[in-house]
Parts: structure tokens; C-alpha cells; sequence
């Protein structure tokens, strides 16, 4: 079955959940990855969003992460002060969060470029961003890779990553212990962590080695052995296209893959 | 936050063009309104989608009237602590998260401190107390003790935070049911300054209970100067309130509008049974 980056991205980020799991996750493909664990192999995951909706149940995909039907049937519904303290807590195993920019040690920027005061670019800002990476037990961050969005060094950290890269550079900074990204993924390949530095892991079906290379702003490291990013099952494809819905901006990425 | 917000309040605040306003704002989508007429002075805030110049032109028409915002950032989780230490009345509470990232070199009211007791690292939010608060509620009784369900983001210690409490509303009902059900009860009365009724006083967002949202179409308008300017004559500047709003878009949008919006399968849960 054909199949987009898009969908390569969200069964990659979906397969990362355990049953029994509790994500912490963010707006568009990260709430899509998370929907189709929870409709495939983790029947015991527990979502929540930053407004404070904690669910067990599946809901449609919401535009953003708060609207009557992902509120509806919840099990419970909060504020965001709650869904935080969970995570501040220890309670939350994973994290879902998109990215303006990732860099080499994993910190992400979702604020500007350039000084914070005269910035020669805009992000919205990082939201609960931070929250998720500072706190959850271990988080992925999902995003599509160009070079720009890919520095050696972002500008502002708005959420931490290993910051410096130094060993234990998050608890010295005094970010809880045992946290930290866990994986990128993004719609050329799967990285991991090693050493607080970002490892290409494997390349998606279709996506040349050049041009993920083109598409880092540093000289990245890799495993030994970088193989080709598992494809989605049929069964994972017709439960995203049938019962998730993912939206027609996913097609834009729709590249030819051997089946 | 992200549900419920009170944008018929934001639009009157347009049409009286009320300004140098600081601003206190967790995902409230019609904070867009007051960035692109050049209301705000300070945005105190983790988010907003208008700053992106990609999905808005509103940051860009603040600058143009030389009126872009002056920015204190922080993380949501960082915003409803500088929120709850309001509402108790306490300088600071303190949290790990924001530990190790720009926000804390650059907004000068978190700041890394020592826990007393452990000397671990800490990032204190300072607490922030807005002169008013404006919450958008499905109903309250004539003094404001008003009932909020469905998502609460930020609202219990947004709305509890502030000095003067004004309460916008579905429907003003009778005390008795507010009273029948007090749990679901966000504020009392007399912390209440004002209230006034005003169904569909949250579209384009949803209202848990009432109706869903018509972001799409307000997200638009925000994209494009033109569109803006148009949508900002017909339906706010060009109306004197809320119900006017609401006629001008069915007019324009078709009279099945109001009803597409409305909540078609609604859920009553288990009555909560009180009593003596």
C-alpha cells in the first residue's frame, strides 16, 4: 500500500508507545500518532492536552488539541495546571511535541531567531513546549526537516533538549533526572540520542542520504548500522486514513514508496 | 484557554478602543484582535499563533502603527503558576520546568533560586495580579457566582488572580441553580464586579455544552490584510454588540449557521444529587 511521509512519521512516533503509557502530546501529527496507538497496540494509553483533557477513550482528530469532541468523554477534564503537575510529578512516561527548530543536542526553538529582542524571525512561541521536554519522563519531537529547522545551535532554547551536550547537562541545569528527548522524527528519517547528541537511526523508504545530509545544519553522527525506517502496515494505514483522518496537507508529501 | 474565551468582551474592548493595555492571555484566539489594532502594550503570554508572521499579519500591522508589544514569555505551566500565586496572594511558586532555558535569561520575573530546605535548583515565577479579569461562562446567577465546565485551562486561577472580576455569560439564571449544583461553581458572587448576558459570547471558539467552534473562519481573516480589514468592519467595528454579530453572519453565511454550530448530540450526565 502507498502510503505519505506524513503517515511514515505518525506510525514511527505511534509504535514508540507502550501499552499502559500515559503521552502528554501537542496539535497535529503528535495527537494523530498517539490516536493510532491507542486504536491499534496500546488499548490502555492514556492521552492528555495541555488544556487539561485526560482521555482513554479515542476521540476524531481535533483541529486543535481542544474542541467539544476531543473534550467529550473524557476521564477526566481539567485545567493546564493540572496536566502539569502529573508531569512534574513523574507520571508521564512520554511526550509528543512539534518543533520550530531542533538542534545538534536536541533543544528546541519555538520563539525567534536572531536576539530575543530584535529577532530577524517570529515563532508563535513555545506554548507547553517546555513543560512536556522539562518534565515527562522522556519525549519525541516530530517536525518536518530542512536545513533552517535543523541548526548546529538554536538561537533561544525554548524547550531543553541535552542543552550543552555536557554529561548530566539537564540535572545540573536542575530539570528533574532521568528525562530527556528520547527520538526526532521527522519526514526524512528517525534519530535517537546518544551521548545528548542527535543520531541518525534510520532513513525512510524514498529519502536519499544526500538530501538528509543537505537538510542537517551539522555533521551528524550515525549508528553503525542505519537501516531503512519498518514501513506502516496496511492495517496502520486504513486506520489512520479511516478513522483518524489525517488531513489532505499530508498529501503534499506523498512520495512514490515500493510496496 | 483555548476553549470558551470571551470574545465578545475582546470585541467591545476593539470598538471602544481601549489601549496600552497589558495583557494576560493563554491561547485566546481574539487577543489577535487587539495585537492588530495596536491595543496592546505588553503581551504577557507562552503563545500566539498572530506573532508568526507566516500564519498572520497582524504582528506586522502592530508594527507598521508602531505598536508591536512588548513580549514577557514563559512556558503555559509557568503562566498558570504566575496565575495561581496571584490568586493566593503569594510572591512566587516555584517549579523545575523553564530550568535550563532561554525564558528564564530573558523575562525578568522568573529567576532560578535555591530551594531552602534541599538547595536544589528551582525557577520561581513571580506572581502576576491583572487589575481585571473577564471569563466567559454557559451561566451565572445575577450576583455572578457563575458555573464553567469543560475544559478550564487557566480560568480558576486566571479569573481567581485578578482584582476586579467581570463575568460574561450564556445566560443569567436563578440563584437556586447555581446553588443545586455548587461544585461546578468557578467564582462566588461577591468577588464578582460585572455581568452581563451574552449568548454566544465565545464564537469563534466552542463552548463546552453550548456550541463548537468557527476558528477556520476567524483564522482567515487573520491571514490576509484585506480579508482583516473587512472582516474587522462587518463584524466588529460595524455592529454594536454581540446578537448584531451574530445576524451579520448569518446574513452573510446562511440562517443554518447558528444551528450547524450548536451542539447536535448533547450529553446529560447522571444528575449530582446534593441535599439534606
Amino acid at each position: 500500500m502507498n502510503y505519505t511521509l506524513a503517515e511514515q512519521m505518525i506510525v514511527v512516533a505511534s509504535r514508540l508507545l507502550k501499552d499502559g503509557d500515559v503521552v502528554y502530546t501537542g496539535v497535529g501529527l503528535p495527537t494523530m500518532a498517539a490516536l493510532l496507538a491507542r486504536h491499534t497496540h496500546a488499548p490502555h494509553l492514556t492521552i492528555i492536552f495541555e488544556t487539561g483533557i485526560i482521555r482513554t477513550e479515542p476521540c476524531p482528530l481535533p483541529q486543535g488539541v481542544d474542541t467539544l469532541a476531543s473534550q467529550m468523554f473524557a476521564e477526566k477534564l481539567s485545567d493546564a495546571f493540572y496536566i502539569n503537575t502529573l508531569a512534574e510529578r513523574g507520571f508521564v512516561n512520554v511526550g509528543f511535541v512539534g518543533a520550530g527548530q531542533i538542534d545538534r543536542r536536541g533543544n528546541i526553538n519555538s520563539t525567534c531567531a536572531g536576539a530575543y529582542r530584535k529577532p530577524s524571525f517570529r515563532f508563535p512561541g513555545g506554548g507547553g513546549a517546555c513543560d512536556i521536554t522539562s518534565l515527562c519522563k522522556s519525549w519525541v519531537a516530530i517536525l518536518k526537516q530542512k536545513k533552517v529547522r535543523f541548526p548546529e545551535r538554536v538561537d533561544f532554547v525554548t524547550a531543553p533538549g541535552y542543552l550543552d551536550g555536557k554529561p548530566n547537562a539537564r540535572e545540573h541545569a536542575g530539570l528533574p533526572s532521568d528525562t530527556g528527548p528520547r527520538k526526532v522524527i521527522t519526514d526524512m528519517g528517525v534519530f535517537t540520542f546518544v551521548e545528548g547528541e542527535m543520531t541518525l537511526e534510520s532513513i525512510h523508504a524514498g529519502v536519499s542520504w544526500e538530501s538528509l545530509r543537505e537538510n542537517t545544519g551539522w555533521d551528524l553522527r550515525e549508528l553503525p548500522a542505519v537501516g531503512v525506517t519498518p514501513a506502516p502496515s496496511n492495517e496502520e494505514i486504513d486506520i489512520l486514513r479511516s478513522k483518524i483522518q489525517i488531513r489532505a496537507e499530508g498529501a503534499s508529501t506523498q512520495i512514490p514508496v515500493p510496496t | 484557554m483555548q476553549h470558551g474565551e470571551p470574545s465578545a468582551a475582546i470585541h467591545e474592548i476593539v470598538r471602544q478602543r481601549i489601549g496600552r493595555l497589558t495583557v494576560v492571555s493563554a491561547l485566546v484566539h481574539s487577543v489577535a484582535l487587539l495585537l492588530g489594532e495596536g491595543l496592546i502594550r505588553k503581551l504577557i503570554s507562552a503563545y500566539l499563533i498572530d506573532l508568526y508572521e507566516k500564519e498572520s499579519c497582524l504582528a506586522a500591522r502592530a508594527q507598521r502603527q508602531n505598536a508591536y508589544p512588548e513580549l514577557e514569555e514563559l512556558s503555559h505551566y509557568g503562566l498558570s503558576l504566575a496565575l495561581l500565586a496571584g490568586q493566593m496572594g503569594v510572591p512566587y511558586l516555584p517549579t523545575r520546568s523553564q530550568l535550563g532555558s532561554d525564558y528564564l535569561k530573558n523575562n525578568p520575573n522568573l529567576r532560578e533560586i535555591a530551594c531552602p530546605f534541599g538547595g536544589q535548583k528551582l525557577a520561581a515565577v513571580r506572581a502576576l495580579v491583572p487589575d481585571v479579569g473577564i471569563l466567559h461562562t454557559q451561566r451565572c446567577d445575577p450576583s455572578g457566582a457563575a458555573h464553567r465546565w469543560g475544559t478550564l485551562g487557566m480560568d480558576v486561577m486566571g479569573i481567581n488572580a485578578c482584582k476586579k472580576i467581570i463575568i460574561t455569560t450564556e445566560k443569567i439564571v436563578s440563584p437556586d441553580i447555581i446553588r443545586f449544583d455548587p461544585n461546578r461553581t468557578i467564582v462566588p458572587g461577591f468577588r464578582v464586579a460585572a455581568v452581563a448576558e451574552v449568548p454566544w459570547g465565545a464564537y469563534p471558539l466552542h463552548l463546552a455544552g453550548c456550541y463548537n467552534s468557527d476558528l477556520p473562519a476567524f483564522s482567515a481573516a487573520c491571514r490576509d490584510e484585506s480579508v482583516y480589514q473587512a472582516y474587522l468592519a462587518r463584524y466588529i467595528l460595524g455592529v454594536p454588540d454581540r446578537a448584531s454579530m451574530m445576524s451579520q453572519l448569518m446574513a452573510d453565511r446562511g440562517p443554518a449557521l447558528m444551528e450547524r454550530l450548536r451542539i447536535r448530540q448533547p450529553i446529560e450526565a447522571h444528575a449530582v444529587v446534593n441535599g439534606s
